[in-house]
């Protein structure tokens, strides 16, 4: 290794230990504010005594275990209902010839484009018209359908990236349609399915409008609801919301990271192909 | 298959328009009809409403006459019903009858007198005060529902006349005997019934005469005819479909006025909650109403003079359609459940968001205004304004850009950087940059805002270590701003950086590594190599992230807040904001329908530009 890229090197390093320290400092101050005293919102990184009172306060005084469950429910619900129906709709996409194909496609994609605002007010309608207020189906439904159009169009990406032939050859082996999709395409599409199981994990996880119009008693709260209940214009509040706020985001960047290998594979494989 | 059996097989022009005349035409009728008997619904819901006013008026006279032995309870009688009548606005005028004698009215100097033998409405009036003194007679037990139902049937021999105008009676009870009888007239609002019916026999007509077309294009083709009728097919449809969304809308919030008036008066009257309710027994009333008949037996008569007068082509065109489901029925079995689902809860209540921008609400009703709304956006021109429609743009497109610049030029050099093979801890790196992505955005959205705060903010601390003063983040335009597009760069660059580091692997090593040899320097590597093989993973991220920020309403609504005095807003949340704290539903319906259109305008060109879908439709 010569000088020239030896500096390089310590260049590259210095800069990515200066960009992560930036990215980390918001966390890490919210991590301050949850473990120190509620009043120290100071730069410094470190709290001046360790207080876990924010923790029991948040556990034991509000409904969390509730709103927890609630979310694990949704969010669970969601990604098991939105990665079925986006990976057969997917796999249609990729592999079959149909009218309509096109027409649904652009459909979906110009899903993406809709103002939530605009479909917010028609939705509760529609929620009401069938009893869903309030109900934790209601939430899964509507996020499983927002959540759909973009991991179709990922996992119709990913699929389309899958050789063709290894379909042929299992045909010719007397493998049926759906135990080809069950037994090839799957498996091989695991990056890019785990990573729409994350993506739509988080849309649950984390939506909070939807939630904050749909959920209006208590006991049907969402995390994210209950919690932005708990920011209010008291400092004291704020060490509650930390702490809140590191319990909630704690499952899902675990899943992050837990996933986060297949991430860069499954996202940009069916785009880089294009 | 023989192509000459193939075209023979295929229905002409003339019969296929013909037949979308005729379906087009009918569902106009359909609808048409609905809207009639959804007005008539209406009415008669109306009229319960009335019952219910007479009902809450006779229950007080029932106490009054109670109370009558003891110390003249009658003598607070008209100030009772005047009293009731200041409560409701719509209640026109307000009679109690004793035998022949009034005991009371709102109209000045009727009360006291008798009823003239000589005016038609005091006969029809005495009639009714019989009628319901026999009803409540015959039925013992002539409790609540009962009496109710009894009033509702006996008022309806009072409102064959009088448009305009409702009419309700009900029996004050003593002993178990209608004692009095109270009478009250109700403002009613207009209806459009006339104009639908019209609108729906102009559409069956349509229908009838595209289904004699149709069937005689079996022998020879027309389509000019058919066109034309398929325009006043569609017209009337559309105007039926129009008046009926008008109506169900202005009914709904009918429905929640009258609801609001019963309750103020049962809490005036101290009645227990939902005696005075209408809604209760709204479902019998709706079944009395009925349907017209002859209109049932007109629209069968059409419908199926359409279907069996193209029985043919309906046969062609269904077999036709039911052959490609069925040969495409696999892909359509994996389609469906996702496109069921869309369909209902993203597509629906699109159309009916965007329907939402053609009305406008007034309290509770509805009102048709056709393009006002988006009139009154886009021809304002005071941009200094902070909710002015161009200056909100303004703010969005300058908001969109920049981030979409952050986003991607961190994402890429934080990219490159990484993609570096010498590089140690590259691992390390990468996952603790992707964190701001991990985080729930509205999350990353409130420590931002904590971190912004002026006395505690981490920022201003780390500002005053240089000696800057504290600064007011959310007070100047500028600060704000800035405070957004740096939480907002925060939460985005991971993806870009996600994006750029996939699209990079997959670059073939032995091209620069040629590059290397024939002498291209760092910059000529990128220039060539690296930027052409990132285009097409780099430019639908982009686009995708530009839909997103465009419509990115945590940070702002959670972040600034549109402080200064809105002036941050986006559009979207400028949208919000006209739906939710300013209440202006049609308004914001169509500030969301403008925000779609600019977006969809903005995809197709750039897509068309960078041919971003391109491969995906292959």
């Amino acid at each position: 290794m010569n000088r020239g890229s030896i500096r390089q090197n310590i260049l590259a390093h210095v800069g990515l230990t200066l960009t992560t320290a930036a990215t980390l400092y918001p966390v890490l101050w919210v991590a301050k504010i949850a473990f120190g005293s509620t009043e120290d919102f100071s730069g410094g990184l470190l709290p001046t005594h360790l207080n876990l009172g924010n923790f029991r306060h948040v556990l034991a005084e509000l409904p969390f275990a509730t709103w927890l469950y609630n979310s694990a429910i949704i969010s669970a619900a969601t990604t098991f209902l939105s990665v079925f129906l986006a990976t057969t709709a997917a796999y249609a996409f990729s592999r079959f010839r149909f009218p309509g194909r096109q027409a649904g496609m652009m459909a979906f994609l110009v899903t993406q484009m809709f103002p939530g605002v605009l479909t917010m007010i028609p939705i509760y309608i529609i929620m009401d018209t069938l009893g869903l207020l309030n109900r934790l189906l209601g939430l899964v439904l509507v996020y499983s359908t927002t959540a759909i159009p973009f991991c179709v169009w990922m996992l119709k990406g990913y699929f389309d990236t899958i050789p063709i032939e290894l379909e042929e050859s299992a045909r010719i082996d007397g493998a049926s349609r759906f135990m080809i999709f069950r037994r090839i395409m799957l498996p091989l599409a695991m990056p890019a399915v785990a990573v729409t199981a994350l993506f739509c994990f988080m849309t649950a996880w984390n939506e909070f409008i939807l939630a904050a119009t749909f959920m209006n008693q208590e006991s049907s709260y969402t995390l994210p609801v209950g919690l932005q209940m708990m920011v209010g214009q008291f400092s004291s509040e704020w060490g509650n919301f930390a702490a809140g706020a590191l319990l909630v985001s704690f499952p899902v960047v675990a899943l992050f990271f837990a996933l986060q290998k297949y991430l860069v594979s499954g996202l940009t494989a069916g785009a880089v192909k294009g | 298959m023989d192509s000459r059996a193939t075209k023979l097989a295929e229905p002409g022009l003339g019969s296929i328009t013909g037949l979308i005349v005729s379906v087009v035409a009918l569902c106009g009728a359909t609808v048409g009809f609905a809207a009639h008997w959804h007005a008539e619904a209406a009415r008669r819901f109306e009229a319960a409403h009335a019952v219910v006013l007479a009902r809450a008026a006779a229950e007080q006279t029932t106490r009054l006459m109670a109370r009558e032995d003891a110390d003249g309870g009658l003598g607070l009688l008209p100030s009772t019903i005047a009293d009731l009548r200041g409560r409701v606005p719509e209640l026109l005028r307000v009679d109690v009858l004793k035998g022949t004698e009034l005991l009371a009215s709102t109209e000045p100097g009727r009360a006291g007198t008798r009823l003239r033998r000589d005016s038609a409405d005091d006969k029809a009036m005495y009639d009714v005060a019989k009628e319901l003194r026999e009803s409540v007679a015959a039925d013992p037990q002539a409790q609540q529902a009962g009496s109710i139902y009894a009033a509702y049937q006996v008022s309806r021999l009072l409102q064959a006349e009088g448009a305009g105008v409702v009419r309700a009676a009900a029996p004050a009870l003593r002993s178990a005997q209608a004692e009095a009888t109270v009478f009250v007239w109700l403002q009613s609002s207009p209806r459009s019934q006339q104009s639908t019916w019209f609108l729906a026999l102009i559409a069956l007509l349509t229908a009838a005469v595209g289904a004699l077309l149709a069937w005689r294009a079996g022998r020879q083709q027309a389509p000019g005819t058919t066109w034309r009728l398929l325009l006043v097919g569609g017209l009337a449809a559309a105007i039926a479909s129009a008046t009926f969304v008008q109506q169900i809308a202005t009914a709904r919030g009918e429905a929640n006025q009258r609801a609001q008036t019963e309750a103020a008066i049962e809490t005036a009257f101290g009645q227990p909650r939902g005696t005075m309710s209408a809604a209760g027994w709204d479902l019998a009333v709706a079944r009395i109403a009925g349907v017209d008949t002859r209109l049932v037996i007109l629209f069968a008569a059409v419908f199926i003079l359409t279907f069996t007068a193209q029985a043919r082509v309906c046969r062609r065109a269904l077999s036709s359609f039911a052959d490609t489901i069925y040969r495409h029925r696999a892909a359509y079995a994996y389609t469906a459940p996702a496109m069921v689902g869309m369909l209902v809860l993203v597509f629906s209540p699109f159309a009916f968001g965007i329907a939402l921008s053609f009305f406008k609400k007034t309290f509770a009703t509805f009102e048709f205004i056709w393009f006002d709304n988006f009139l009154e956006i886009l021809t304002n021109f005071h941009v200094t304004d902070p909710r002015n429609f161009y200056f909100t743009l303004f703010v969005t497109v300058a908001w969109t850009i920049l981030n979409v610049a952050f986003h991607v030029t961190i994402g890429l050099i934080l990219a490159l950087i990484l993609s570096d093979p010498t590089l140690r801890m590259k691992k390390v790196y990468r996952v603790l940059l992707i964190v701001p992505w991990a985080v729930p955005n509205y999350i990353t959205a409130l420590i931002w805002k904590g971190m912004f705060h002026k006395q505690f903010g981490a920022v201003n601390d780390a500002l005053s270590v240089f000696g800057v003063e504290p600064v007011g983040w959310f007070q100047s335009f500028t600060t704000a701003f800035s405070a957004n597009v740096a939480t907002n760069t925060w939460l985005g660059f991971p993806f870009m950086m996600v994006v750029c580091l996939g699209a990079l692997q997959s670059i073939p090593k032995d091209l620069y590594e040629a590059a290397s040899v024939d002498g291209a320097g760092k910059w000529l590597r990128f220039r060539h190599i690296t930027a052409p093989l990132l285009k097409p993973a780099l430019f639908p991220a982009i686009i995708l992230g530009t839909i997103w920020t465009f419509n990115q309403f945590n940070i702002i609504y959670l972040v600034s807040g549109g402080a200064p005095a809105g002036a941050t807003d986006i559009l979207i949340t400028d949208a919000y904001r006209w739906a939710f704290e300013r209440n202006r539903y049609g308004y914001a319906a169509a500030y969301a329908t403008i925000i779609f259109c600019i977006l969809f305008i903005y995809s197709a060109v750039t897509n068309r530009m960078t041919g971003a879908t391109k491969g995906a439709f292959e």
